[in-house]
């Protein structure tokens, strides 16, 4: 009993998915579960990215389409497309919401410390959402910074700045 | 440790909010059981507050004990204001609970200003009650004094019937005795006279309450058993003239025949074990029992459960489908029995998370009355129906709102005492707070004897500010509706003239938030009544079940006024987007337009459901209308709190979800885009 705490102590687990073709991860201990993707109610007004609803037993989750999210091209639901469903910290509140990936590949336990920080990046993404990269066989996986990346502020200001640009269209 | 020091002080703060309750109680109407209820919830904390070690609280409760024993003994009664004190006392425990050490600067030096002015309070009772005690005058100070052989005191009723003529002038020996008799204990000699000649005697009652046996008091006339005629019957082994009420019931004795008396004294003697009994049953339980019949839940857990029952219904409702496509009567009974039980739980469940609205009504109480008497009026708070329960949440949102009424109608309703008096009515005002079921909904209202709202400087106000056009005539209900609008509460328009409107948007909003309604009415001069109607429970609602597209939403069906059938030939070409239904013209939202939908088949007819909103009625046009629909309604979270016309979501019986729509959120959206 006490080998294994010590074993869970120095080990890091993490949960690699596929965008679009391309490998990230995220923290597994902001994971709760992974689902298939069940039938998604559409909420009419929303930002593209969010997708809708989805009944996770009875409580009703909100849906974020991940690549849309990153600018990516919106998923296409396969077989392989999952949902992981998440929970992040807000404040005192904990928002529970469902991320739609192209595929989840595995869980890869890393040494404590084996996060770094990026040293630099491909522009193409955007570093705030960013939390570091572990390095996997050879190739370097880019973790993502959960909280940040789907807090409900990040949200709304993305809806803000979309509004913000509809409007200029429009005038 | 911090556990219990938890539990103190929510238990400590309970018992506080019981002794504040019963003082203003006993404010309103000076009964000694208030007293005594305050005295016994003190009694309570104090025992918690050593039991912790606090001794602050403790010694500081014990003083107002003593200030407490000083009015239930019938002195103090003089004092001027002194519940003020006394609240303002508990008020200070309550801050004292929070900060026992009282580590805080502000509250140490106004603990210090307090502990004086307490101890010269209570020294004085006990100077008083020593005072009295020496002259014994009073009986009630007597019977205190002898606390010790209260057990021993029995009441007694002796009716005595001259044979021969007495006289007051007579000197004769049952003067006498009689003058004795009052020295033993607590009595009431009422005489009766000829109705000739008023010196004559024609019969006595005495009623009185020692320590004598029967026989010892009827060996007291033993000498004059010729003269008269005495019956002495033990009415009660308790001394009567300390319970309140019995001087009251005293006068109601002289009227009664005298030989009625001795039934009536009795079946007041019963009614008084009565109440007794039932007291002792409450305050016992309230220290042991009580604890086995109710336990205290956090919040938290009811609300798990509820989502855990809410879910259970879900599945159920899948089960249900499940089993009837597989046509097995076995699977079908086993589902038919998960059914009834689960209705059972559901019910169960929510029966828990109501709670009566006497849990606000305390903060009521203290904030009229402390309101009337700073605006120098007299208002009478009345409350009728506190039994009625509510969700939980709701007791929490809707006191702000009833809080605001009940200022502004003290504010602004009810006259000054001098202006009442002119006016021809009583000087003191009325409030009066009912709450009852009607329904799924609970109404409650506020009314009050006050001015009520001048419909003509409303009107022309409204005009002024442009709310209303001059030409039209609002009917009197639209008139109190300006009343709620936002613009219309500053008080240099409407509240100096005829009061309300501070806020009175606000108050709207909160109650329309959790789905309720709220109404006016009102007559110059009478009054005012405040209507709110609230549904019983927030998390199910009954609905109207619509599919529009390949989605389906849900309309709450209080909104709901009228369902018709259009042809869909009828909308095209409609350009101004309005529809006549019974003689109306009324505009349209068409739901697959307006929220993008897809999927919609082009069908002969599509639905309208004309709904009652805020200030008209809009139609609703929908593809389908699938029926009605009891929902448990669920948040869809923080990501779309931007979509306001998303008031909820449920889950259906094959676990889709399907949103509930707030129709007022959606007319709003659509009026802003329009005039955007």
């Amino acid at each position: 009993m006490s080998t294994e705490v010590e074993v869970t102590k120095e080990l890091q687990s993490f949960l690699t998915f596929n965008l679009n073709k391309e490998v990230f991860a995220l923290e597994i201990k902001k994971v709760v579960e992974i689902l298939e993707v069940p039938h998604i109610t559409h909420i009419p007004k929303a930002p593209d990215y969010m997708k809708g609803v989805v009944n996770l037993r009875g409580q009703v989750i909100p849906l974020i389409d991940t690549c849309l999210k990153f600018g990516l091209p919106a998923i296409e639901v396969t077989k392989n497309t999952c949902i992981i469903i998440i929970d992040i910290e807000a404040g005192d509140k904990k928002i529970r919401f469902g991320a739609m990936v192209d595929q989840v590949q595995e869980v890869l336990e890393k040494e404590e410390g084996s996060l770094v920080p990026s040293p630099s990046i491909e522009a193409s993404y955007n570093l705030d959402f960013i939390k570091g990269i572990i390095k996997d066989k050879d190739k370097f996986i880019i973790v993502l910074d959960i909280d940040k990346t789907f807090s409900v502020e990040e949200v709304n200001l993305l809806r803000k700045s979309e509004e913000g640009k509809s409007e200029e269209k429009t005038e | 440790m911090s556990q219990f020091e938890q539990m103190f002080k929510e238990e400590a703060y309970e018992q506080l909010e019981i002794a504040e309750q019963a003082l203003l109680s006993y404010e309103s109407t000076p009964e000694k059981e208030f007293v005594e209820e305050a005295f016994r919830a003190l009694h309570t904390f104090k025992g918690a507050a050593h039991m912790f070690s606090f001794k602050v609280l403790g010694d500081f409760a014990h003083k107002i004990e003593s200030i407490l024993d000083g009015i239930r003994q019938g002195i103090m009664m003089e004092e001027y204001r002194v519940t003020d004190r006394l609240l303002e006392y508990i008020d200070h425990l309550k801050k004292l609970i929070v900060d026992p050490e009282i580590k805080d600067k502000k509250s140490q030096t106004r603990n210090e200003v307090l502990q004086k002015d307490i101890d010269k309070l209570s020294s004085r009772v006990s100077d008083l009650i020593k005072e009295k005690g020496q002259q014994k005058e009073k009986a009630l100070l007597e019977t205190f004094i002898e606390q010790e052989d209260q057990e021993h005191l029995s009441t007694y009723y002796i009716s005595i019937n001259p044979i021969v003529e007495i006289t007051s002038d007579s000197g004769h020996p049952l003067l006498n005795i009689i003058t004795d008799l009052q020295d033993l204990g607590s009595t009431r000699l009422t005489s009766q006279y000829d109705q000739n000649n008023k010196s004559i005697f024609i019969h006595w009652d005495l009623y009185i309450s020692c320590q004598s046996t029967k026989e010892e008091l009827e060996s007291q006339f033993m000498f004059i058993d010729d003269d008269v005629e005495v019956q002495v019957h033990k009415v009660a082994n308790f001394d009567l003239f300390k319970e309140f009420g019995f001087e009251d019931f005293l006068g109601v004795l002289e009227k009664t025949e005298n030989e009625k008396k001795l039934e009536e004294i009795n079946a007041y003697v019963l009614s008084l074990k009565e109440t007794v009994s039932d007291e002792n049953i409450i305050s016992d339980s309230s220290e042991n029992n009580q604890k086995a019949k109710s336990i205290r839940i956090s919040t938290e857990k009811i609300d798990v459960l509820m989502n855990l029952v809410s879910e259970l219904v879900t599945d159920q409702a899948s089960l249900k489908m499940f089993a009837s496509n597989i046509q097995d009567p076995v699977l079908e009974g086993v589902s038919e029995n998960m059914d009834r039980h689960i209705r059972q739980l559901r019910d169960i469940a929510f029966e828990m998370t109501l709670v009566p609205i006497e849990r606000m009504m305390g903060k009521f109480r203290r904030m009229v009355r402390d309101c009337s008497v700073n605006a120098g009026k007299e208002v009478r708070f009345i409350v009728r129906g506190e039994n009625t329960e509510l969700d939980k949440v709701f007791i929490d949102s809707l006191s702000d709102p009833i809080m605001h009424i009940l200022r502004n109608s003290i504010d602004h309703g009810i006259e000054r005492p001098e202006d009442r008096k002119a006016k021809g009515k009583p000087e003191s005002g009325t409030i009066q707070l009912e709450a009852y079921y009607s329904g799924a909904n609970v109404h409650i209202e506020i009314s009050d004897d006050g001015k009520g709202l001048n419909a003509d400087i409303i009107r022309k106000k409204a005009i002024e500010k442009g709310l209303i056009d001059e030409e039209r005539e609002p009917g009197i209900s639209e008139v109190y509706q300006l009343i709620f609008e936002p613009g219309f509460s500053t008080a240099n328009t409407v509240s100096n003239v005829s009061g309300r409107g501070v806020g009175m948007d606000v108050v709207k909003k909160n109650i329309e938030a959790i789905r309720g309604e709220i109404n006016i009415e009102s007559k110059l001069n009478q009054g005012l009544k405040i209507i709110i109607k609230v549904p019983l429970t927030l998390s199910i609602i009954d609905g109207l079940l619509i599919k529009s597209g390949s989605s389906h939403f849900l309309l709450p069906m209080q909104v709901i006024n009228k369902c018709y059938e259009v042809r869909n030939e009828e909308l095209l070409g409609n350009f101004n987007k309005l529809l006549i239904f019974d003689e109306e013209q009324i505009p349209y939202i068409h739901l697959c337009e307006e929220l993008f939908l897809s999927g919609s088949t082009a069908k002969e007819y599509c639905n309208a459901i004309v709904i009652q909103c805020r200030e008209r009625k809009v139609a609703i046009l929908t593809d389908e209308i699938i029926g009605e629909y009891q929902a448990v309604l669920k948040p869809v979270g923080e990501h779309y709190k931007n979509q306001e016309f998303v008031s909820g979501a449920t889950i259906l019986g094959d676990g889709k979800v399907a949103l509930v729509l707030d129709a007022n959120k959606l007319v709003e959206q659509k009026s802003k885009q329009t005039t955007a």
